[in-house]
């Protein structure tokens, strides 16, 4: 999960999406983002940089599975991230081991998991490449808000770049909304501005729902928290669409 | 000093797309696993039922629905009473 800007639901729908594979396979979501929220949507909060990502990154010695919270959810591990993420990326960043240090430290886990989800913060600096670079295929989200469709695209621009540097091979499969607001003007225009882009955009789009906030606070991926919901299944169609595109299953 | 119009509404979307074609890399290698087909309605959960009070608007009776598809609206007097489907 990335996008170039904040703020646009990122962590809701990799939470969602995370406990939505998790239906069918072995998961492991990775918080990459040093302001550990998505540990913090299935109640994880990791106490300091030994029992989080950052131990696995600075340290290779460091024994994975010692780290990965177990069964946070019915099939569903968590590498949960803390604050001091920032400094280790920082100081690996200056012994240029940042942009594959990710890929490194999660090597040893991806034997035991169907699907690894990395949630990234919004911005496209180093340490969202070092999450880049661990992974095959990458999501990206839009809301009402035009700046999140620049977002996508500046996104799509940052891949292309990293592609043509070898630093990743990861590709764009999918610009999903995150927050459908279906009696918003200003939704319809910027999807179909970003349809008009060439870029995939998802035929998934998530309903604007109050639950979400509340699955938050909850602690609870709404997914879990309201199965029923409309919201819930639209995380768990935009699950579906993303295997689909990643083509890990036939359409 | 006059204040400065609101654009047209379909112009806002071509005034994004062009922001947006300016950022896209020219030669994207960007697959494009899924066409862009018009999306399904999310799936409704619930009916429901808004009634709104239009003090200053006052119309005979009448029925039709609603500019986006979701619901039917029907009028009269200050009352706009919109039955339709919502996700939750």
């Amino acid at each position: 999960m990335c996008s170039s800007k904040g703020g646009v639901g990122k962590t809701t729908v990799a939470a969602n999406v995370a406990a939505a594979l998790a239906r069918s396979g072995r998961v492991l979501a990775v918080d990459v983002d040093p302001q550990d929220s998505l540990g913090r949507a299935f109640g994880v909060v990791a106490k300091g940089r030994d029992d989080s990502l950052g131990a696995l990154l600075e340290d290779g010695s460091v024994e994975a599975r010692a780290v990965v919270r177990h069964a946070v959810a019915p099939g569903l591990d968590l590498l949960p991230a803390h604050p001091s993420l920032e400094a280790v990326a920082t100081q690996l960043a200056a012994t240029g081991g940042l942009t594959t240090s990710v890929r490194r430290a999660l090597r040893p886990l991806l034997g035991e998991y169907d699907h690894v989800v990395l949630d990234t913060r919004g911005d496209l600096g180093a340490l969202t490449l070092a999450a880049v670079c661990a992974a095959d295929s990458v999501l990206t989200v839009f809301t009402s808000d035009p700046g999140s469709a620049l977002g996508a695209v500046r996104l799509a621009a940052f891949l292309e770049q990293h592609r043509t540097y070898e630093n990743t091979s990861a590709v764009l499969v999918g610009v999903a909304c995150a927050v459908w607001d279906r009696q918003g003007r200003a939704a319809r225009d910027v999807a179909g501005a970003l349809a008009g882009t060439g870029l995939p955009l998802l035929s998934t789009r998530v309903p604007l729902s109050r639950r979400v906030p509340s699955s938050v606070l909850a602690k609870r991926p709404v997914v879990l928290s309201s199965p029923t919901s409309a919201v819930a299944a639209a995380y768990v169609a935009l699950a579906d669409e993303v295997l689909v595109a990643t083509g890990k299953v036939p359409a | 000093m006059t204040p400065e119009l609101p654009r047209h509404a379909g112009r806002l979307q071509d005034d994004l797309l062009q922001d947006l074609r300016a950022v896209v890399p020219a030669h994207a290698s960007v697959p494009v696993p899924v066409a862009s087909a018009p999306p399904p309605p999310p799936p409704p959960s619930a009916a429901a039922m808004e009634v709104r009070v239009t003090p200053g608007i006052w119309t005979g009776p009448s029925a039709g629905v609603s500019p986006d598809g979701a619901a039917i609206v029907v009028g009269v007097g200050p009352l706009q009473i919109r039955f339709g489907l919502y996700g939750r």
